[in-house]
């Protein structure tokens, strides 16, 4: 699982479902921050994923 | 777009000519400079997602100080492009294959004011461009060569700290690839490498030595 983190913004994966949802369990509970699902905006930058790519504009 | 009247203006299909000169123009006509550097500031922030126009973002940039209407002119086309190419973006596809490749290359005494040259460098992982620049020389190269061989070296050390952050990442990179378009600076790359290679060795052995004369 891979984490990154630019000041307040966090974007996180993993190929282990049960890692990334322990994950997610344990940052809420730690800080008081909310999940906004799956990536599509991020520094300014617009993420579009689909099946086996990723685009950035 | 809107901000700086240009939301009807015409589209582009390139952010600038074929052979980009521009100059400090001292005679040319100023323009507004904190327009201008607000201009600059929004395609540089640009830039980190969009390799095209990196290099001439760039040049525009180093008349900040100073903008005449020739400089303001070229702005604004860069603007145009980006207007007409808007939904522009990298695409980064699945690939099996993780090698780390560069490919570099630099124009000659580019800068019509002080004759410096401008080297570039893109790096690909796998099929997947992760990482470019556009960089003003410090110096003046009197040969293609020397130019090539300023931008062979910087792409170089680029890749050899993207080596690094790899391995942080469990990404084991064995041999990096370089691509120079100069036979000249490959040559001299080769035999600056046998050299390093040398004097690592020397430092090896003389550091072994101090070692084992530390044990004695």
């Amino acid at each position: 699982m891979i984490s990154q983190i630019y000041v307040d913004d966090i974007v996180f994966g993993g190929m282990s479902n049960k890692m990334v949802q322990h994950f997610i369990q344990q940052m809420q509970s730690e800080f008081e921050m909310s999940l906004v699902g799956e990536l599509t905006y991020f520094l300014g930058l617009q993420v579009k994923q689909t099946e086996d790519t990723i685009f950035i504009s | 777009m809107k901000k700086f009247g240009l939301d009807n203006g015409g589209h582009k299909r390139t952010p600038a000519a074929t052979h980009l000169k521009l100059t400090k123009d001292e005679s040319g006509i100023s323009v507004d400079q904190s327009m201008y550097i607000s201009m600059i500031g929004i395609l540089l922030y640009l830039t980190v997602s969009r390799p095209d126009i990196t290099f001439v973002v760039g040049v525009c940039a180093r008349y900040q100080a100073e903008p005449k209407m020739s400089h303001l002119t070229q702005v604004k086309r860069i603007l145009k492009y980006i207007n007409n190419t808007s939904d522009y973006g990298i695409l980064y596809s699945y690939s099996e294959d993780s090698k780390l490749m560069g490919y570099c290359d630099a124009n000659w005494a580019g800068s019509a004011d002080d004759r410096k040259s401008t080297s570039g460098g893109y790096f690909f992982l796998g099929n997947n461009l992760i990482s470019w620049f556009s960089k003003k020389h410090n110096c003046v190269s009197l040969s293609t060569t020397e130019a090539e061989y300023i931008a062979t070296r910087s792409s170089c050390s680029q890749l050899v700290w993207m080596k690094q952050i790899l391995k942080e990442y469990n990404v084991e990179q064995d041999v990096l690839t370089i691509y120079c378009d100069n036979l000249s600076a490959i040559n001299i790359s080769k035999s600056l490498f046998i050299i390093v290679e040398q004097s690592t060795l020397i430092f090896d052995i003389i550091s072994s030595e101090i070692l084992l004369k530390k044990r004695l």
